[in-house]
């Protein structure tokens, strides 16, 4: 075809444009923005899946197609019918397995503490070079950081985790029951249900989806044989409604390391005497799974 | 088209005459043509034998444009049509419509605008009648209050500058034509449209028959909404759109054809076979299953 020379196959992606807000007014679309295709590790299933960078703003592609049928582009014909459309997506679900790996926990202990640069390094996909400024600015809200002179060091910390799971959980809530009617007519566990598994896309069984579930005192009927691990260090947060208000918190005092409210509930059996050094481990590459 | 600088003998009193051409073919542009002059040099206008220009042989015609355009006593101008333009109004739903004739009068009404914003001072238009004489001599007067318009049959005959009016739109629709850069890259693509008439030259509706496809019709060139056209829609491909689907009084709605398949029309030669291929979000939870939306692994 002549209108789209150089190209093999043309095929027609909607993306939402990266907001920009007008003098804290109205939020309109950024027309200039440019963006870049990337290639990351699906968050539930590992597997290569495609992603959409733009002014900082992650979002995921998908793909709808109906069978016979193509598209209109202005004068010409494209013939193939599929539909890619891009949503945002929140980078901590892409960034929750690389930040779980990099922490290196054992049951015993808390994991280590990594610098971003590494953590970023994911062999086989570049691509999580370009998330080195979404990581900064995001990942404070699940990690514990540690600032040593001009370095930032991040370890994932699973009660922030679970806090921002069960803010998940809420919006997706409200979201699903002005969405769609039939929502509002089920009942609320239903819902939940619902929720969870739209969750359960995102983020991997083990152990996140467990630890939410747990939390929310739900069963979670899905494909996994092996009971539920129980896990020792994990911070259990007295109520869902509470559990968001001190995640908010959080974020502003996130900096104060040791006046942590949260510390004080950890039973006292998983922290045994550490030395920092063993906190602030250089891993080598080939180390890190 | 004109030369910049207003000629000394336009701030007095002129006289201007339109007329068309192409308004019956069903191929390429229709041209608004005028002609200007002083009402002093209608004299000599009138010794120049412009005629009628549809009795004028091609080379004549073309001798006597580039007369014209020599002429500097004479101002000339045009409005060109495109056949998109005219199918796309003509064909539009039944409120937004524009018919041939609103269109005609608004390229004249166009024309008179143009030179009197260039400073010419037209005190007499005249025109071939479109649709009814009278209202039209109406509308063009309430338009142009201090214009004096003269609306009548046959006008390119009784007013010289009408017939030269003609001869400048005669020859730039023939120049359009034959210049005319096809918007279609298929191959097989010829250029023997005769005079654009299926009814009357066999050389035209050959042209059609040859260049007619199932699912587009044709190419840009011919004007869809003439009714010459028509006989040739039967064979096409229906085509169902989603906005007539809403669109209750659409007399298309509620008939369900089958699907046709364009390999059972003849398209030959696609090496993709995806037509058959749809999403299904199968292996995802119900929320991405219901809406078939499926995860990209490489765009």
């Amino acid at each position: 075809m002549a209108w789209c020379e150089g190209v093999e196959a043309p095929r027609l992606l909607i993306a939402p444009l990266p907001p920009i807000t007008n003098k804290g007014e109205d939020i309109i679309g950024n027309a200039n923005a440019e963006g870049c295709l990337l290639s990351l590790r699906h968050p539930q299933s590992g597997k290569p899946a495609c992603y959409l960078l733009r002014e900082g703003y992650l979002q995921e592609l998908h793909w709808f197609k109906q069978s016979y049928g193509s598209w209109f582009l202005g004068d010409y014909a494209c013939e193939d019918g599929s539909l890619y459309i891009s949503t945002p997506i929140d980078p901590i679900f892409v960034l929750l397995p690389i930040f779980e790996e990099a922490r290196m926990k054992k049951a015993s202990d808390q994991g280590v503490f990594r610098q971003l640069d590494e953590i970023l390094y994911v062999d086989g996909y570049p691509g999580y070079q370009h998330l080195f400024s979404v990581a900064k600015d995001t990942m404070n809200m699940v990690c514990e950081v540690k600032e040593i002179g001009s370095s930032k060091f991040f370890r994932l910390d699973n009660s922030r985790v679970l806090a921002w799971l069960c803010c998940k959980v809420q919006h997706l809530k409200a979201t699903l029951l002005e969405l769609d009617k039939n929502y509002t007519a089920q009942e609320e566990g239903e819902t939940l249900k619902d929720v969870i598994s739209i969750l359960g896309e995102y983020v991997k069984d083990e152990p996140w989806l467990m630890l939410l579930c747990s939390h929310l005192k739900l069963d979670i009927e899905e494909t996994h044989k092996e009971t539920t691990k129980t896990m020792t260090g994990q911070i259990f947060l007295e109520n869902n409604s509470e559990s968001c208000h001190t995640f908010q918190s959080k974020v502003e005092n996130g900096r104060s390391m040791t006046s942590n409210r949260r510390q004080s509930k950890r039973p006292k059996t998983e922290t045994n005497s550490q030395n920092i050094k063993d906190m602030f481990r250089r891993v080598t590459r080939k180390g890190t799974s | 088209m004109s030369s910049a600088p207003l000629p000394k003998w336009a701030s007095k009193p002129c006289i201007m005459g339109i007329d068309e051409a192409g308004r019956g073919p069903v191929l390429g542009p229709m041209v608004y043509g005028c002609l200007y002059c002083t009402l002093s040099y209608q004299k000599t206008l009138a010794t120049l034998n412009f005629a009628d220009s549809k009795t004028l042989k091609e080379e004549k015609r073309e001798e006597l444009f580039e007369n014209i355009k020599a002429d500097d006593s004479i101002g000339w101008e045009v409005d060109v049509i495109d056949p998109r333009e005219l199918s796309a109004k003509m064909l539009k739903r039944s409120v937004t419509k524009i018919n041939l004739n609103e269109i005609s009068h608004n390229s004249a009404i166009g024309l008179v605008k143009r030179v009197l914003d260039m400073g010419v001072l037209l005190t007499e238009v005249y025109v071939d009648t479109v649709g009814d004489a009278e209202k039209y001599r109406v509308k063009l007067s309430e338009k142009f209050p201090g214009v004096k318009f003269v609306v009548a049959k046959k006008a390119d005959s009784l007013y010289p500058v009408v017939s030269g009016a003609s001869i400048v739109a005669k020859v730039t629709r023939d120049r359009a034509l034959r210049n005319w850069v096809l918007d279609e890259t298929a191959e097989n693509m010829q250029r023997n449209f005769g005079s654009g008439y299926p009814g009357a030259d066999p050389e035209t509706k050959a042209w059609l028959d040859r260049h007619k496809h199932m699912v587009f019709g044709f190419p840009t060139i011919v004007r869809f909404s003439w009714g010459t056209c028509k006989p040739y829609f039967k064979d096409f491909v229906e085509v169902v759109w989603e906005s007539d689907k809403m669109d209750e009084d659409c007399p298309n709605n509620g008939r369900s054809k089958h699907q046709q398949k364009l390999s059972d029309l003849g398209f030959t030669g696609y090496k993709r076979k995806s037509e058959d291929i749809e999403s299904s979000g199968k292996g995802r939870c119900k929320f991405f299953q219901a809406r078939k939306l499926q995860l990209v692994s490489k765009f």
